[in-house]
């Protein structure tokens, strides 16, 4: 046994995986359902009920459950590169650091934007570019998890750890 | 020390191969984990919050632009890259890792039919719907949907979760 190193290479691309398969979610249903242009029903526009949809969809996803694994993911992706340096986990934690750094940068400011802006015009200037960065911190998660599950390859072959 | 004999060294190169299609397995069935967990704590309490019509429309909308290509891939990738690593480890006489393997498989099973039982009749109910239909009609086709849809997600979660601790069980397993 070397301790963590074996735990912290396992843990990692399982965290990375799950947080890449919620992104998933929006990437392959949510985004596109919102997205679509809709007739309209009712007596307000489908813009408007995309917004007010998306507003609800984040305050209920900010929750302990969530941060920890948003924020375990990278936490686990760099103890993972450190414990056991090499270039396939220290791609996978730039990787996991690049996807929180679009969060922190993007994703969360347009968030915040949404939530505050009632024009008629604020489901426009969201739609796109958090999309568009939605899309980029998916392929960077699922892409560091399959670098994190490639790198555990070398150990786990031999039974040694 | 000798070398080793052909069939000897063959045996070693198999056992020393990396379990690529358990380590496969196991990362997309935790992104299939990912996925239903995000209608637990996200997309669901999130529609909770709206109005009956804009549910329907959503929940419509949902259904209908799907990615199901992308969705297919995940969905069946998990099933199929579990079931032929089945094979691959009994193959290899690994049996333990073998058991561990195969209760993933029938885990993940448990989550497609909890799937084709609840999700989907669900979904087909709710798309038949006219959105454009008086409240009432909305307000009744939102409680025959919401309740038995939401109480079903987390089973179908939490059978992937487990199937991934299975899968990573396995893998943990030393290989001879």
């Amino acid at each position: 046994m070397t301790g963590l190193a074996p735990v912290a290479a396992a843990a990692a691309p399982v965290a990375g995986a799950a947080l890449g398969g919620l992104y998933l979610a929006f990437d392959l249903a949510v985004l596109p359902a919102l997205a679509r242009p809709a007739v309209r029903v009712g007596d307000r526009e489908p813009s408007d009920r995309a917004a007010e949809t998306m507003r609800a969809i984040n305050v209920a996803i900010v929750r302990p459950s969530f941060l920890a694994l948003l924020l375990a993911t990278p936490a686990l992706a760099v103890a993972a590169a450190a414990l056991r340096p090499g270039p396939l986990t220290v791609a996978a934690a730039v990787l996991q650091l690049a996807g929180l750094a679009i969060t922190v940068a993007v994703n969360v400011p347009l968030n915040d934007r949404l939530a505050r802006d009632r024009d008629a015009a604020a489901w426009a200037r969201f739609l796109g570019p958090w999309r568009h960065a939605h899309r980029v911190r998916t392929a960077a998660v699922i892409g560091a998890a399959l670098l994190g599950a490639t790198a555990g390859l070398d150990t786990s072959g031999t039974g040694a750890s | 020390m000798t070398a080793p004999t052909r069939p000897e060294a063959a045996a070693a190169l198999r056992a020393g191969r990396p379990p690529l299609v358990l380590l496969a397995a196991l990362v997309v069935m935790a992104l299939m984990a990912g996925l239903f967990w995000t209608w637990d704590i996200s997309v669901m309490p999130g529609l909770a919050r709206l109005d009956d019509r804009t549910f329907v429309t959503t929940m419509q909308a949902l259904d209908a632009a799907i990615d199901n290509t992308g969705f297919s891939l995940v969905l069946w990738g998990a099933l199929v890259l579990t079931a032929v690593t089945t094979v691959i480890e009994r193959r290899a006489g690994r049996r333990r890792a073998g058991r561990w393997i195969v209760a993933a498989l029938v885990l993940y099973l448990a989550a497609l039919m909890v799937t084709g039982a609840v999700h989907l009749p669900l979904n087909a109910a709710i798309s038949a719907v006219d959105a454009s239909a008086p409240a009432p009609v909305l307000a009744r086709a939102r409680a025959a949907f919401e309740g038995p849809w939401r109480a079903a997600n987390p089973l179908r979660t939490a059978f992937c979760v487990v199937a991934v601790a299975c899968l990573g069980r396995a893998l943990a397993l030393p290989r001879r």
